[in-house]
């Protein structure tokens, strides 16, 4: 039963502790050939986390170091993240939760491994279409023309942009094992998560490359960000079935 | 081509949005501010109940339904807060449900 400390644990991997470099803490709990990399974390640590900023608080802290020990996992083995704030009660339920998942986890794993992902983001921020042309000088007539004309040059922009976006994305998933749309901010065109096989990323950066002269040309940016593990590619849900 | 460069923004959008997802978590899909608060409630909530429960509780309990622990929950005072954030919210949780 409780220790008066959780486990969280961070990720699913491969039962190989003499390949991993995580150090006695985290540590990996094995069972057949999958592990869970789990720490003990003090139930305190997240006594006051919705009360700070989450940009610069607990949260962001321990997010960091969620990440970390995924990354740390992730240079030397295939890894499943768990969602973040996962918390097991002990080594006995960590087994528990491979034995129940155990299918699952590995299918995914074998999916994920020699694979890298990498986010595409294209932002595009637009001329306002309120500001007017400078009227000084001009005709009712001409003033209406120059208008008509911006609004134009502005609409032409858009389209080349999502036809460049268009074929950007089309491209990358040609190099791409799975690809998968990410919620977009405000000024983002485009915000793709990509599941790269480490052979083809050479590709899929020189494809990256040269869409984004095209982008640019048109007034948009192109970003990437990664190599991260495969945090947008293992929607798996475990012991969903053993829940009925 | 900007560099490759993650941010605190990438590192949360991605660690608190996606991952393997255990039965019994309870899970938000969109990322801004409001919801990664959310998340943390949530978070909150399903630690003290997975103490509460010991260590089974992600496998053969109903209980962990995501619409059973939301009416269990509702005694808590923990609990009445998510409600009212989830009520500030399209569809909450929507992918999460079991239909």
């Amino acid at each position: 039963m409780s220790t008066g400390n959780w486990l969280c644990a961070y990720a699913i991997t491969r039962n190989r502790p003499s390949s991993l470099d995580i150090g006695p803490v985290p540590r990996l709990i094995g069972y057949r050939d999958l592990g869970v990399v789990v720490s003990e974390v003090a139930p305190a640590r997240f006594d006051r986390i919705d009360t700070l900023d989450p940009v610069d608080g607990t949260l962001a802290e321990l997010a960091r170091e969620h990440d970390a020990v995924v990354r740390a996992v992730f240079r030397s083995e295939p890894v499943l993240p768990l969602r973040f704030g996962t918390v097991l009660d002990g080594e006995d339920a960590a087994r528990r939760l491979l034995e129940a998942g155990y299918d699952q986890a590995r299918d995914c794993l074998d999916e994920v491994a020699g694979h890298r992902e990498w986010g595409v983001r294209i932002r595009h921020t637009e001329p306002a279409a309120t500001t007017r042309p400078d009227a000084t000088g001009l005709t009712g007539t001409q003033y209406l023309v120059r208008r008509r004309e911006r609004l134009k040059a502005i609409q032409r922009a858009r389209e080349d942009v999502a036809g460049a976006a268009g074929r950007l994305e089309k491209a990358l998933r040609r190099h791409a094992a799975d690809s998968l749309e990410r919620a977009r901010s405000h000024g983002v065109l485009a915000n793709t998560a990509y599941l790269v096989e480490t052979g083809r990323e050479a590709a899929f950066h020189a494809e990256v490359e040269w869409f984004a002269r095209e982008l640019s040309a048109a007034g948009a940016t192109v970003e990437t960000s990664g190599p991260w593990p495969p945090y947008s590619f293992t929607d798996v849900e475990l012991g969903a079935t053993a829940n009925g | 081509m900007a560099a490759s460069s993650d941010s605190l923004a990438d590192i949360l959008e991605r660690v608190l949005d996606k991952g393997v997802v255990i039965a019994g978590d309870i899970g938000v899909s969109v990322v801004d501010v409001e919801l990664l608060t959310l998340r943390i409630r949530l978070f909150i909530a399903s630690a003290q109940t997975a103490r509460e429960m010991g260590m089974d509780w992600w496998t053969n309990d109903p209980f962990f339904a995501p619409n059973a622990a939301r009416a269990e929950l509702g005694t808590t005072d923990l609990a009445a807060r998510v409600a009212e954030l989830e009520a500030r919210l399209p569809a909450p949780g929507g992918r999460e449900e079991p239909r």
